[in-house]
């Protein structure tokens, strides 16, 4: 059967830009100028959706990582998509350039461990970029580092 | 600010952190280990090391170290560096369409080159402005379409003087980024340039998305140690890595000869050769011991032992100047740019040059005081 529009998905390029460092993604969008952080395990999706874009193929394999929670993995893993789409981060394209998910190995234990920490499975936005930037990072930021402001005492 | 801050060689805990940023894991660990000991990190941390530690937290993660420093504040360093530059890339692009759809060619240098080219990273060469290089019989109609396109020049006085004298002249758009439009990758012995110079191998490169190019990795090497090894109040050090970075990728093959050839006609051996024989001593570097021999053959000009003797003691952007200090920069300045030889031509030409100084001070008044 023909997978629907919506179940590929691709970063909306050339206005967002990413990078996955140390378990976190950072992403910005260029055209808004927003700023996202992702963490573990949103960066395991993020980079498989990055790699193969099949949303739908990622969402049956997230599902199935824990069988006695689908409904609440299902939720999670619909909310974060959604969220992406929203923040024009990702677009839905037709599937030609897309290629199918299929989980490896060691895919299915990270999902087995991501699936019990769905709490985490959030988008950390940044929308204040010219403040943040005025920020400096020695001295105006808390241990985690920038963009963290130091907290007041 | 202790009294070699502004040296283009680095200081000890300088140093340390330039080991950390560009060796590997036996010598970069210990040198980390001691830079955390010898510097207070609230305090001490000048702007030229500041610019080094997101290569230096890269170079850590590659080894799988990290402590408190490096997953805190050295990844908020990389994580702001990392956007500041996808924001300039972003920009840069526009800029660089603008003179497409001019129909002028265009290449990137310094921190934009090197990040395309040498470091492939977005984050760990900081870098506070766009630098674009466009041939010199383009240069007027360059500045046109940038000054048409609502980029406001800098220092508008001082045009004419710089299309005839300089080689660059600064833009600023609505945020206040930094364009600086090049003519002369150097503004070194101008007299000397010919249009194919730098042109002739050009490296194509994408800047987001949009086609460019960029010059050789072996005159990105001479772009960096000329432009970087002079005295500033920023401690221009980052020269030395991106000097080193070229040198030691592996996929990167140095055209020593290209180098010393271009050293040699731009009148820059001096600062060359004391920026390779420094790396070697101090970074491992690799230098070909025939360009060793080479260069220690070599007989420096009059001229020569001038700008790099100024280069080392005053060099660039200084804030005060005493009444010799701006007579000898302004001696200086003129000699880096003449290709004059003997005395007598030297200074025959240097009453000329004179004389086009003194009618631009009467468009603004800051004769001998303008960094060109």
């Amino acid at each position: 059967m023909a997978k629907k529009e919506l179940e590929y998905l691709k970063v909306s390029e050339p206005n967002v830009v990413h990078e996955t460092i140390e378990g976190e993604t950072i992403l910005l969008n260029l055209g808004t100028g927003n700023y996202y952080s992702i963490e573990w395990p949103g960066t395991a999706i993020w980079d498989l959706l990055v790699e193969t874009g099949d949303a739908e193929g990622i969402r049956s394999a997230f599902v199935k990582a824990n069988i006695d929670k689908q409904k609440e993995v299902d939720e999670a893993y619909t909310k974060f998509i959604e969220n992406l789409i929203e923040e024009e981060l990702v677009v839905t394209v037709e599937n030609g350039d897309a290629s199918t998910f299929t989980i490896d190995e060691n895919t299915e234990k990270e999902f087995s461990k991501a699936a019990s920490k769905l709490d985490k499975l959030t988008i950390n936005k940044y929308s204040d970029m010219q403040d943040m930037l005025l920020l400096d990072p020695i001295h105006d930021v808390d241990e985690k580092g920038w963009p963290e402001p130091k907290k007041d005492d | 600010m202790d009294a070699s801050a502004e040296s283009p060689f680095p200081n000890s805990s300088q140093e340390l952190l330039l080991k950390v940023a560009l060796m590997g894991k036996d010598i970069a660990l210990p040198a980390w280990r001691e830079w955390r000991k010898s510097v207070d990190f609230e305090l001490d941390v000048d702007q030229g090391s500041f610019r080094l530690l997101p290569l230096a937290y890269q170079n850590l993660n590659s080894f799988g170290y990290s402590d408190d420093l490096v997953a805190g504040r050295l990844k908020g360093i990389y994580r702001q560096s990392w956007i500041k530059n996808q924001q300039l890339f972003y920009k840069t692009a526009k800029v660089l369409n603008l003179l497409k759809d001019a129909g002028i060619k265009t290449a990137v240098l310094k921190g934009i080159a090197l990040t395309e080219l040498v470091y492939k990273n977005y984050g760990i060469r900081p870098m506070s402005d766009m630098d674009i290089l466009v041939p010199f019989p383009e240069a007027r109609h360059a500045v046109d379409v940038l000054n048409r396109a609502g980029f406001e020049i800098q220092m508008e006085h001082l045009l004419e003087h710089n299309l005839e004298f300089g080689r660059s002249i600064a833009f600023t758009d609505k945020q206040d980024t930094e364009i600086d439009l090049h003519w002369y990758a150097f503004v070194n012995s101008l007299g000397n340039a010919q249009k194919n110079d730098f042109w002739d191998d050009v490296i194509p490169v994408e800047v987001s998305g949009v086609q460019t190019h960029s010059l050789t990795h072996t005159d990105n090497l001479l772009h960096a140690i000329v432009h970087g090894i002079r005295k500033n109040p920023e401690p221009p050090i980052r020269w030395i890595a991106d000097s080193m970075m070229i040198i030691n990728s592996d996929d990167i093959q140095v055209d020593w000869q290209r180098l010393l050839t271009y050293a040699s006609k731009f009148r820059v051996f001096l600062q060359v050769k004391r920026a390779l024989l420094y790396m070697r001593d101090h970074f491992e570097a690799e230098i070909p011991s025939d360009v060793i021999r080479q260069m220690e053959a070599y007989k420096p000009s009059y001229v020569e032992r001038v700008v790099f003797n100024y280069g080392e003691k005053i060099g660039d952007n200084v804030k005060e100047f005493t009444l010799s200090e701006r007579l000898y920069s302004f001696y200086a300045r003129y000699l880096a740019r003449t290709n004059r030889e003997g005395l007598f031509s030297i200074h025959f030409g240097l009453m000329a040059y004179a004389a086009k100084r003194v009618k631009s001070r009467f468009t603004q008044d800051n004769f001998l005081t303008s960094s060109t």
